[in-house]
């Protein structure tokens, strides 16, 4: 198991080696002059030569890049020409608040998506099975920005039972930071929700009909153990494989729903520079929320060797 | 016994013939929902008194009424024609990424499959990559490039969705590749460009045209969240994703021109998602083409 960890931690590295020079390529490829979309509105010639000279854009795309990655490895990501601030600190700012709301939702999903696809397997073909089914259907094809408008619409004007946008950050205020993050969590959850009720009914009934589950009943023990341990422990291969696949939609999205909840996360920090152009804070923010989701991703991985040893062995042996 | 006497076996009859014969539940509700879209999208429109640009500042966020069945935004715009001719991007849009990423994915993942090795590995380590960005962040840093607007919008999700094609063509590829009907082909002396052409590829289909649907309702949602947050059709064409984000500041006022654009798009994805279900039930009951 331990080689298989192994070899899967160092196949990561050359895929983020390559997220590397994809995002830095980015200020090479914006057609017209970067420093200048850069600078914005007040830019002279003279800063733009400067700040030229800063970016180490007078220099070949080679040089550019390893300074630019031997930067990003000691931790020092530029600094925003707009604002002045290192974008290492724009970064430790939005990444926790991101971090936060995925974990929530990826909570939230778990727990709704497994729960309502055991229910659909164990009572098949029956109205709860109906639900899980509307629900998984509707749940995929709803657009989430849309869901959430519909949240603040309903569950935040409407009745006021959570604030329609803003953020309190956890140190300050542990309660208030999870009140303000419910309605961006449960729209960010529905889509995952969605499909892991589909996964988790497809395995269940796979493992429900299995002769050690026979064996487990006619020990005597009750249905719900028989299920809950032995059941779902077994479908949980392929739950966790499409967890891992989605993650990166939940990261992804981020972008969106953070500007539909005014959540001042990495999604957002990503939507505002690309708006402004503003192309140093674009490149880092990227880059980092691109390796949140590849280590994150890396992690499912391993969790997928722990729960099913199976996976570690090479085929056939 | 010389090899051209067997009988050379076409594995496979055509993937429309089997269509045809198979019409799953799923299947045709999903097409009747698609077939309503395109004929809304293209009658409405055309039938209406209304122009889906036509600014009527009097009637500015009026509720639904017999002359205006979803009611008008808050330009007066009639919400029924902008949702139907927001159909029309949506629908092109998707239609031509899908397309893009099929034009550049089907013969990268046809190399990739055929010959591995150097070309396999040249080809797929650098979609490899691509394939490690969430799909809205690749957008994200195509239209950083490119800008913004519709064409724009139809390069970057046809960047993203290439690598996913590529894959799974590969995938089938490097299965068809030890079959009995290439092998004959081989010592019939096929070169390898026909080989893949007229043996591999029209035998590969299945898969393909599996996740091609699945992604043409991704396509449509991720269109929709780009315009959203303003990085993909630039106004005044009427997107569905546009047209959420300049009404939802509105929202509280007129419900209805927040819900009739997000419940349109949701029914076109449902569309596309049920005949994308219908379709691997038929033609890909390996599951080659995975969602996402």
């Amino acid at each position: 198991m331990g080689q298989a960890i192994l070899t899967r931690v160092l196949l990561v590295i050359p895929i983020l080696f390559g997220m590397s020079v994809v995002v830095f390529a980015i200020i090479r490829l914006v057609p017209g002059d970067p420093v200048a979309a850069v600078l914005g509105l007040n830019a002279t010639p003279q800063l733009i030569a400067q700040t030229r000279q800063q970016l180490g854009l007078d220099q070949p795309f080679w040089v550019q890049y390893l300074q630019w990655l031997g930067g990003i490895l000691h931790g020092d990501f530029g600094r925003d020409y707009r604002s002045g601030h290192p974008i290492v600190q724009l970064l430790a700012q939005t990444l926790p608040v991101t971090f936060e709301l995925v974990v929530l939702s990826m909570l939230i999903a778990v727990v709704a998506g497994v729960g309502l696809g055991t229910v659909s397997a164990v009572w098949r073909g029956r109205i709860p099975d109906r639900v899980g089914q509307v629900f998984s259907t509707l749940g995929i094809s709803v657009p989430d920005f849309w869901l959430g408008m519909i949240l603040i619409l309903g569950l935040a004007l409407a009745l006021g039972l959570f604030p329609s946008s803003g953020f309190t950050p956890l140190t300050d205020d542990p309660l208030d930071n999870l009140w303000h993050l419910v309605l961006p969590a449960l729209t960010l959850a529905a889509g995952l929700a969605a499909v892991l009720v589909r996964i988790t009914r497809s395995a269940m009934l796979d493992v429900l009909d299995q002769d050690f589950l026979r064996a487990a009943r006619s020990r005597g023990l009750s249905e719900r153990a028989v299920v809950l341990s032995h059941g779902l422990r077994n479908a949980a291969v392929p739950i966790v494989t499409v967890i891992g696949m989605q993650l990166g939609y939940l990261f992804g999205a981020t972008v969106v729903i953070e500007n539909v909840f005014s959540v001042p996360g990495l999604g957002r920090l990503i939507l505002d520079s690309t708006l402004a152009h503003n192309y140093p804070v674009i490149q880092a923010s990227v880059l980092v929320l691109g390796a949140v989701f590849v280590l994150t991703n890396l992690l499912v991985d391993i969790a997928y060797t722990v729960i099913d040893p199976r996976v570690a062995r090479p085929a056939g042996a | 016994m010389a090899l051209d006497a067997a009988p050379i076996s076409r594995p496979a009859p055509r993937p429309l013939a089997r269509l045809t014969a198979n019409l799953t539940p799923p299947l045709v509700v999903g097409l009747a929902i698609i077939g309503l879209v395109l004929l809304g999208a293209f009658l409405i429109p055309a039938l209406s008194p209304f122009h889906a640009d036509q600014i009527n500042q009097e009637n500015s966020l009026a509720g639904p009424s017999l002359l205006h069945p979803l009611g008008s935004d808050d330009l007066g715009r009639d919400v029924l024609v902008r949702v139907m001719v927001g159909y029309r991007i949506s629908l092109a849009v998707a239609a031509g990424s899908v397309l893009l990423a099929l034009m550049a994915g089907l013969p990268l993942g046809l190399a990739s499959g055929y010959l591995p090795g150097l070309v396999d590995n040249l080809i797929m380590r650098p979609l490899d990559v691509l394939m490690a960005f969430p799909a809205i962040l690749l957008a994200v840093v195509v239209m950083a490039v490119l800008g913004t607007g519709t064409v724009v919008v139809v390069i970057a999700i046809g960047i993203v969705y290439t690598p996913i094609i590529a894959r799974v063509m590969r995938a089938t590829t490097l299965t068809a590749r030890g079959e009995l009907y290439v092998e004959a082909a081989r010592a019939r002396g096929a070169s390898a460009l026909r080989i893949v052409t007229t043996h591999i590829l029209p035998n590969s289909l299945g898969p393909v045209i599996v996740q091609a649907s699945i992604l043409l309702g991704f396509a449509v949602l991720l269109e929709a969240a780009l315009s959203f947050i303003g990085l993909g059709v630039r106004p005044p064409t009427p997107s569905l994703g546009l047209m959420l984000s300049t009404e939802r500041d509105f929202m509280t006022q007129a419900p209805w021109a927040v819900v009739s654009p997000g419940g349109a798009l949701m029914l076109l994805v449902l569309g596309f998602n049920l005949v994308g279900d219908g379709l691997r039930d038929r033609l890909d009951p390996r599951g080659r083409a995975r969602v996402r």
